[in-house]
């Protein structure tokens, strides 16, 4: 389906799923005549205003130096608008609303994001969303938005209204303890939010700041993909790296210069071809790996190597790892068997010990695992409910030994080198 | 026996708001919003009625206010954006998939800046041509055409279309 299909379907669909109020004709009539009393009684308030000035400018003489002998005519009141009534006991300043909890805990309320610190596992933030698919009862036909977050796996909880947007590839992670960082990787807004429920807007800097914790890095969007952010988390203000870091797989932090695949304006999917970069003293060099439409960098590499992956061209069974150690002058070439359902939009981490983890969130999320050593990728990992809402959001992360995997509002923590995971299942 | 000025009002206004309700809501993505655009147009439709009737369209010129209407909402500075509110209902046929993914999809549309996204509903919803919805929000058809492009292009990086890079300018694409 096209774009231009999706959209036409979209609207219709939308526009099918709500029901008009009833606009009674003669509600619009008493307002057209009250509009016009109120134009009529502006005028001449402001013809009055213009007279006293007048008066008073006469009185005054051309002594200037006494101004305020004239009050201004009070302002006129903002417009009423005659719609819909608010619930009779609602004390919400947006009259029909639901408050935070009770969006938490409403019967039809969809888990949509899901994360947890992997420094404390019972620091967790969750977000919810309940779509009327009726109107919802005294309350109006919206659909409403909270986040719930704790620190001791919800025995305790605050509920707040997130300020931005869920369910458009929201990224979520722990830049510090106590702190979620939200990235919204499609229109570029980040937020912290603390597990006292404030919610602070980040502020995006184009400046260097380099932090020694590893957890204030975080990938933002950049102009040709993601580049590198590092986050002042006091005064809530990520610094852009310059542009040479932008579609980058190492972090500043890591002491290496920029690598990368594929660089602008070539993505693998359109070239047919596993580019990779990597800034030298003498600029940018590139070489083609292999020809594929499949194929990235892999996220986590230590310093000093640049790793690929590729699947080859014509459905083959196995993922290729392309590594070099020496800035492109040797690569080696590592083939692993990974079967035919490691396919789909995959990404590639290391993991603590340095095993590859390939993972994918869609239809459902799923890890598979292979050695460093050697041998075949394996799945490790699968979320059970594939009927979870969709987010692109998906993200791996290491910390320290843990490693942590969350889509699709379903979030899985792994202590052993992502051989085994446990989903978490509390979320509110 | 012949109706008076007054009743055709009344059953113009009763034939044409759910319509109209659907584009206003279609752009602000709020219910309450949507109603008070459509009464302001109402409001704005009712005052000039003797001469609305005598059109050719008046369907036409009360959509155009009720765009308009929405134009000049945003423009209060007591305004705020929303992009929270979007709400699903009864063409759902009970698969939840379906539910996620027009909302994700209008969530998409509802981050465009306003113009942009009058006028993608106007062509997706309406189904106006590009002289029409020139003609209905007052600018030339290139702009139009500029807007729709501009606005196609972001939507589909938004929505993560396969083949979005191919109606993306080199240096806007990503992989």
């Amino acid at each position: 389906m096209t774009v231009h299909e999706r959209l036409a379907r979209a609207a219709r669909q939308v526009a099918a799923g709500v029901t008009p109020p009833e606009m009674d004709a003669d509600v619009v009539r008493a307002r057209a005549r009250r509009d016009r009393r109120r134009r009529a009684s502006l005028t001449t308030a402001a013809t009055l205003v213009v007279v006293i000035a007048v008066v008073a400018t006469v009185i005054g003489g051309q002594d200037t130096a006494a101004p305020g002998l004239v009050e201004p005519a009070p302002a006129p009141s903002p417009l009423e608008t005659v719609t819909s009534l608010p619930t009779p006991g609602e004390t919400d300043a947006f009259p029909r609303s639901m408050t935070p909890e009770e969006v938490v805990h409403h019967p039809r309320a969809q888990l949509w994001t899901a994360a947890v610190a992997p420094g404390d596992p019972d620091t967790r933030i969750s977000m919810w969303l309940v779509s009327c698919v009726r109107p919802c009862r005294e309350r109006g036909p919206f659909e409403f938005t909270a986040a719930a977050t704790t620190t001791d796996g919800y025995k305790t909880t605050i509920y707040l209204r997130p300020p931005f947007p869920l369910g458009v590839d929201l990224h979520v992670s722990t830049p510090d303890d106590g702190v979620f960082l939200i990235s919204d990787q499609s229109n570029g807004g980040e937020w912290l939010v603390d597990t006292h429920g404030d919610v602070r807007a980040v502020t995006r800097v184009d400046s260097v700041l380099r932090p020694s914790d590893p957890r204030l890095w975080f990938q933002c969007p950049g102009r040709w993909r993601s580049t590198w952010c590092a986050l002042d988390v006091a005064t809530a203000t990520a610094y852009s790296w310059p542009g040479e870091w932008d579609g980058s797989a190492a972090t500043p932090a890591s002491g290496d210069r920029p690598w990368g695949t594929n660089p602008k304006p070539r993505p693998t999917s359109l070239s047919g071809k596993l580019e990779a970069w990597w800034d030298a003293t003498d600029g940018r060099q590139l070489r083609t790996l292999t020809a594929t439409t499949e194929g990235d960098y892999i996220l986590g590499s230590p310093p000093g190597e640049m790793a690929y992956w590729a699947r080859s061209a014509g459905g083959s069974d196995e993922l290729v790892i392309y590594t070099s150690r020496n800035r492109g002058e040797d690569w080696q070439v590592d083939s692993r068997t990974a079967g035919p359902e490691l396919s789909g939009y995959l990404a590639m981490h290391r993991s603590p010990d340095g095993a590859y983890l390939a993972y994918r969130s869609y239809p459902r999320l799923v890890v598979w695992r292979a050695e460093a050593s050697g041998g075949p990728f394996r799945k490790v990992y699968e979320q059970e409910d594939e009927r979870s809402p969709e987010t692109s959001g998906a993200g791996l992360w290491v910390q320290d030994d843990l490693v942590y995997v969350n889509a699709n509002a379903t979030a899985a923590v792994s202590a052993d080198d992502g051989l085994t995971w446990t989903t978490v299942r509390t979320w509110r | 026996m012949q109706q008076s000025t007054e009743d055709r009002f009344t059953e113009f206004v009763r034939a044409h708001t759910a319509s109209l309700f659907r584009t206003a809501y279609l752009m602000t993505g709020d219910y309450q919003r949507a109603e008070d655009v459509l009464q302001a147009a109402w409001v704005r439709v009712y005052s000039h009625w003797p001469r609305v009737e005598a059109m050719d369209q008046p369907l036409g010129y009360a959509r155009k206010v009720v765009v308009n209407q929405y134009v000049s909402w945003w423009r209060r500075p007591s305004s705020r954006e929303s992009l929270l509110t979007l709400r699903d209902e009864p063409a759902w046929d009970g698969r939840l998939e379906e539910i996620a993914e027009h909302g994700r999809v209008w969530r998409a549309v509802l981050s465009l800046p306003r113009r942009q996204r009058a006028v993608v509903v106007l062509r997706y919803y309406e189904d106006m041509t590009e002289a029409q919805i020139a003609e209905t929000l007052g600018i030339s058809p290139g702009t139009v055409k500029s807007h729709a492009h501009t606005a196609v292009r972001r939507l589909a990086v938004l929505l993560g279309e396969p083949d979005a890079t191919s109606v993306l300018p080199a240096e806007e694409a990503t992989s």
